[in-house]
């Protein structure tokens, strides 16, 4: 890393500010233009609707305990996946690395605050409309949409007001996190402290630039989808509806255009973190830096021609099967890249094992079975077997839980002492990981067993074969939903009676927020640039 | 003494204007994007 001379004195700068505060009532949160008021806010709100979607997914796995229907008719079920779906993605998974890039991109390069202020307030404001009308849709006549969070039609054609409801809601939070990708990308190009070159830049904001370049290309996409299946519901087109000539099938094609990519943005900013969170604790500089920055953009430009991999089963040509099967699996290489950066960063580094890195460990480990049970899947004659099984459940969540909320969670363990200036309870941090990895594992890796048995996804029963892996899968469920209940009680703990952190609490640290802002950091920092030589 | 809203330190105009013209092509991308998936198919009849 560079080294860094500042261009004012910090903690002269922190006193300025000690004799006051911010705004205080409810006025400081709703017209606040603070980058990290508002990075704070898109947390607590991604940990709200984390709890909300958890909640689904604990009834869901109450409903798979044991065969037969249990609590639930199968239209309300295929609701709860549906909306737990759509929630985690867009109201816990997305907010979370939004709220992330807030709190964290403007100090990382040296900037006063985001580029658009106002316009950052409105893209948070947006989620809370929007989340009201997802959620909604279960007190809407007929109930929430049950079409999966993919919204096929024709059954999302055929479906109530629900699914009115949750297309404005998508149009809502794509335009939000469009505003949010601007805001990001402007304050990357523009906002840049003196020296601070593009290849200065810590890993976190470069993922974050790629992935704000991806939401811009791809949020459009989902928008002119769902804008055309509203027309379909009301106004007497066909885009999609084969009664009238459509083709549902392009759905499919212009969704996964969008969908896919919607994958790497919630796993790429994943990758930034993992690649602050090791080096800290390795105390070594990241292994080939250069080469994640490259990797990064190789992921992202890749997404773009793989979509055809989530429908093999559709019935496209087999030299088009062949194409998306030969570029999904050349995707491995720009990733087996960054999984051999990290453990080369590892490599005889001075280990040690606090919560955020234990997290980013898991992270590797975990992601890096997601990452192969998505090869096997990108096999296409494999994948005709396995489509819609399980198989697939468990792959994603490897992803998208011990992939992308695991870096999530790490980073709130690495980042709270600056936020707070207090110290977390590291004994409950360790036992979190811990619990949480036990709960998951036994979750999600008996769906594997599931699926490669012909286990079907989004049903409430199932054939008594199935019986006892959907049993251990429900108890490690369980287990993992309720150990989030530490992280909660950890944060608040913290914010309310923690002991005071040390300037920098992780010796290996090495970005602009660590060694340059005082702990916590003040309301408003940088109001003099500093210069990166 | 309150803390003023916005940030103390205003951006130069000239980071201001750049600013201001990367969102707009960014914006536009985004508008583009969105209106030439629709057209695409609406023209398909």
């Amino acid at each position: 890393m560079s080294t860094i001379s500042p261009a004012h004195d910090d903690h002269t700068h922190g006193h300025d500010h000690a004799h006051h505060g911010p705004p205080h009532g409810i006025t400081r949160w709703l017209y606040t233009t603070n980058h990290k008021d508002i990075g704070t806010m898109y947390l607590v709100f991604s940990c709200i609707m984390f709890f909300v979607g958890g909640t689904m997914a604990m009834m869901i796995r109450a409903e798979l305990f044991k065969p037969g229907l249990q609590f639930f008719n199968p239209q309300f079920f295929n609701s709860l996946t549906t909306i737990h779906g759509l929630v985690m993605i867009f109201g816990a998974i997305m907010p979370a690395f939004v709220g992330l890039a807030n709190w964290l991109v403007p100090m990382q390069v040296g900037a006063a605050d985001m580029a658009f202020p106002r316009m950052n307030n409105w893209s948070f404001w947006l989620l809370i409309p929007a989340s009201i009308l997802l959620l909604g849709g279960f007190f809407a006549p007929g109930g929430a949409i049950a079409s999966g969070w993919t919204l096929y039609p024709p059954l999302s054609i055929q479906q109530g007001m629900s699914m009115d409801m949750t297309i404005l809601a998508i149009h809502m939070l794509g335009a939000s996190s469009i505003m949010g990708s601007i805001n990001i990308i402007t304050t990357i190009l523009n906002m840049r402290a003196p020296g601070m070159t593009l290849m200065k830049m810590p890993l976190f904001v470069w993922t974050w630039l790629i992935t704000a370049y991806l939401l811009i290309a791809v949020m459009p996409v989902l928008a002119g989808a769902i804008t055309m299946l509203l027309f379909d519901r009301h106004f007497g087109t066909s885009f999609f509806s084969a009664a009238g000539g459509g083709d549902p099938t392009m759905f499919l094609h212009i969704f996964w255009f969008f969908g896919h990519p919607e994958v790497y943005i919630m796993i790429l900013p994943a990758f930034g973190i993992i690649s602050q969170i090791l080096p800290a604790f390795s105390r070594k500089p990241l292994f080939g830096y250069a080469s994640m920055v490259y990797a990064t953009a190789s992921i992202a430009l890749l997404s773009f021609i793989v979509w055809g991999h989530h429908m093999f089963t559709v019935g496209m040509p087999a030299a088009g099967n062949l194409f998306f099967m030969y570029a999904t699996i050349l995707i491995s290489v720009p990733t087996g890249v960054k999984v051999f950066n990290w453990i080369s960063t590892m490599w005889r580094g001075s280990m040690t094992f606090e919560t955020p890195m234990l997290f980013a460990v898991g992270f590797i480990f975990l992601f890096t079975i997601g990452g192969f049970s998505g090869l096997v899947l990108a096999i296409a004659p494999v994948d005709i077997t396995l489509h819609n099984t399980y198989y697939v459940v468990a792959h994603f969540h490897y992803v998208l839980v011990s992939g992308a909320l695991f870096a999530i969670m790490g980073a709130v363990y690495f980042w709270l002492p600056k936020w707070t200036g207090k110290m977390y309870n590291e004994t409950l941090g360790q036992w979190h990981f811990w619990l949480s990895m036990i709960g998951f594992n036994l979750a999600f890796f008996p769906q594997h067993f599931l699926g490669l048995a012909g286990m079907p996804r989004r049903i409430p029963d199932y054939a008594l074969q199935f019986a006892e892996w959907n049993m251990w899968s429900s108890i490690g469920a369980f287990f993992f939903g309720a150990s989030q209940l530490l992280l909660v009680y950890n944060v608040v703990a913290t914010i309310r009676s923690g002991r005071a952190a040390e300037q920098k609490p992780w010796e290996g640290a090495d970005s602009l927020e660590w060694t340059h802002l005082p702990t916590p950091v003040p309301y408003h920092t940088f109001e003099v640039a500093p210069v990166i030589k | 003494m309150s803390v003023p809203a916005m940030n103390p330190q205003p951006p130069s105009p000239r980071r201001r204007t750049r600013a201001i013209a990367t969102a707009l092509v960014l914006a536009a991308i985004a508008i583009g994007i969105y209106v030439t998936v629709i057209l695409e198919y609406v023209a398909r009849g």
